[in-house]
């Protein structure tokens, strides 16, 4: 894989940093329901990262 | 709060308080500047002797007493005594500059590292962002360095610097998510009380085997030292430095050592905790120890990665393996597992 859409996840990455850090920080005061959207998020920011990432370590094809 | 003196026969007093005052004390003395200066030479003769065990070598043995344990002190006054040459061309306000606010940035997240309950320079709330905001510099001052340089082998070295920091740093603060989840806070202080029945490296071992990995590669220890591989880069960033430039560019380097050592204490090994016995400041100090012998250790043993293996390690493992932790972190506290040990 070329290196460009590493710099490109990185930044992605580095912003969600700054929001799911506070998240952490209120994880244990802040309601159940409320946390459960931010673990929906990590597995939609996740999901598709990880098989681009098969994808790309199967196919040199980025 | 110490008054100025108003008259003469002040001067003196004032400036025992000052000398005695706690502000003075950790500042300049403990976990200050003569704390970290005294550790960082500790660490360069202690790295020289561990390598050279584990070499089924002698190491330092002729300056000074037992081992050669003024041998760091031997290679300052030599380093001093060198002609600093600058490369022809080179930037001289950048290339005279750098090194120096390397230093600077490898001692300020001291200020917030707590080495005992009131061993503390200051007591942040937002303590960890601090030192990943100052940590983070790191890479692009070496770049502004490997560029004032004005020679293609720093450059080079430079600019795998910065690379390297796109595949560690993301898997480091994920990692780093998880205890700020267990402790519910970003203050090193409140991270450390946390862990005060139970070390945070047992809920989240996951979290702290990805932190370690992530530390050598931001501190460029093998087998992450691209920066720096001698047989391609000659000595990556820095090869045109030379004299005290070197000798102020090794002190910065040691000096990150012992944070990222200090840093992981503080996350994971429970900080200043142990048996009564011993102070704090001292559990804290062996613990860190520790933690640098584990990261000075693979330096003899280990060969060095290529350049994009070490990116797809980044993304390819150590990021799942820190949002997998993130995850189990979210189910322990959810379920109550943790609540006996107050977490």
């Amino acid at each position: 894989m070329q290196y460009y859409p590493y710099l490109l996840m990185f930044v992605v990455f580095d912003v969600v940093g700054m929001f799911i850090f506070a998240w952490g920080m209120s994880f244990s005061i802040i309601p159940t329901s409320d946390s459960l959207m931010v673990v929906l998020f990590l597995v939609l920011l996740g999901a598709p990262l990880g098989y681009a990432l098969r994808m790309a370590l199967n196919r040199e094809n980025w | 709060m110490v008054n100025l003196p108003t008259t003469p026969a002040d001067i003196i007093p004032f400036i025992i308080a000052v000398v005695t005052s706690h502000t003075f004390i950790t500042l300049v003395i403990f976990p200050g500047l003569i704390h970290l200066t005294v550790v960082v030479m500790f660490l360069t003769w202690y790295e020289r002797k561990l390598l050279a065990r584990i070499q089924l070598r002698i190491g330092p043995l002729y300056a000074g007493g037992p081992g050669g344990i003024l041998q760091p002190i031997a290679d300052g006054v030599k380093l001093i005594f060198k002609e600093v040459m600058i490369p022809y061309k080179a930037d001289k306000p950048l290339f005279l500059g750098i090194p120096l606010s390397l230093v600077f940035l490898g001692a300020l997240p001291f200020a917030v590292i707590p080495f005992g309950q009131h061993w503390v320079i200051a007591n942040l709330d937002v303590g960890l962002v601090f030192i990943f905001a100052v940590t983070s510099l790191f890479p692009s001052m070496i770049l502004i360095f490997a560029w004032a340089s004005n020679s293609k082998y720093p450059f080079l070295g430079g600019l795998r610097s910065l690379f390297q920091q796109v595949a560690y740093e993301i898997p480091m603060w994920i990692s780093a998510l998880s205890v700020v989840m267990l402790a519910g806070s970003l203050n090193l202080v409140q991270i450390v009380n946390a862990q005060q029945k139970i070390w945070f490296i047992v809920p989240a071992f996951i979290s702290f085997v990805v932190f370690f990995i992530a530390s050598m590669a931001e501190l460029e220890r093998l087998p992450f030292d691209l920066p720096e591989a001698e047989p391609e880069l000659v000595a990556g960033w820095f090869t045109e430095s030379s004299g005290a430039i070197f000798m102020v560019i090794f002190l910065a380097l040691y000096m990150k050592l012992y944070l990222m050592s200090s840093l992981i204490t503080v996350l994971f090994l429970g900080g200043w905790w142990g048996p009564a016995f011993l102070p704090q400041p001292i559990w804290f100090i062996l613990k860190a120890l520790v933690v640098a012998t584990f990261i000075i250790i693979p330096r003899g043993v280990y060969a060095r990665l290529r350049v994009d293996l070490l990116i797809k390690i980044g993304w390819t493992r150590l990021l799942i393996l820190a949002l997998a932790n993130v995850f189990i972190t979210v189910v322990l506290l959810s379920t109550g597992i943790l609540s006996a040990w107050g977490l």
